[in-house]
């Protein structure tokens, strides 16, 4: 792979350790799947027309999964792919919420709710690649993932009481269900379905 | 020319190393593909 190209030549220049190399390979591995997943999300987004609201939807979830963690798929390229489907098919169903008019104060509530809730209750969810090996270190991510849920429900009530986007408050709804979905077992068995209806097809790229 | 490229990728290098830091941090990457975590990292 890429990142571990790029950990071998930098170790081999400068002399490192297999230790750091491998501490390099993970740092490089985490900016490439960022990289490549925010790009395939804009240009997806941008040819939908809804560049806005997926972003909008990658950063409540970019700010949560990290904090909350929740279901992953087995293999980079299958990641990027369902990243760049999934982001910006919930922008667009947040535009269609939008112009639904009244829904979106209500929808954007119960999204709170409902993650708030799934949050306090299974936050963090980690996975077997990178266990959370200490108690006070599940304590502080829950916590830090609760403010987070609170921050996104405030930011959302903001842009709704200036008027500002609905579409965007909309998104940012969506976000918080997508990411509460993907803590439950639902969403655990739904990435599972994925992971193994792409797996043949893509050859566990 | 050649110090410059030695501390061009040693800054590199430091960039990766606390990105690493950063992701071994937090509960996972936000994609939904999670990296294996060196086992320097395996602290928290």
């Amino acid at each position: 792979m890429i990142a571990r190209r790029i950990a071998d030549y930098l170790g081999e220049k400068l002399g490192l350790d297999a230790e750091t190399r491998d501490v390099v390979r993970f740092g490089a591995e985490n900016l490439l799947l960022s990289c490549a997943g925010l790009g395939a999300v804009t240009l997806v987004a941008w040819l939908l027309g809804c560049p806005g609201e997926a972003l909008a939807v990658t950063g409540v979830v970019i700010a949560l999964r990290s904090l909350a963690g929740g279901a992953h798929l087995g293999a980079p390229l299958r990641c990027t792919l369902f990243t760049a489907m999934v982001f910006p098919a919930l922008g667009r169903a947040a535009q269609a919420l939008a112009a639904g008019g009244h829904l979106v104060a209500g929808f954007s509530a119960g999204a709170a709710v409902l993650c708030l809730a799934a949050v306090a209750l299974l936050a963090p969810v980690d996975s077997p690649a990178k266990p959370i090996r200490t108690a006070a270190h599940r304590r502080r991510l829950r916590r830090l993932a609760i403010l987070a849920v609170l921050a996104v429900a405030l930011v959302t009530a903001a842009l709704l009481a200036t008027g500002a986007s609905r579409s965007l408050a909309a998104a940012l709804g969506t976000g918080l269900l997508w990411q509460a979905f993907i803590l439950t077992r639902a969403g655990h068995a739904a990435l599972r379905f994925v992971d193994r209806l792409s797996a043949s097809a893509l050859c566990h790229r | 020319m050649r110090r410059i490229k030695y501390l061009v990728l040693a800054g590199l290098t430091a960039a990766l190393v606390l990105l690493a830091q950063v992701a071994a941090a937090s509960a996972c990457l936000w994609g939904h593909y999670q990296p294996e975590v060196p086992d320097k990292l395996a602290k928290y």
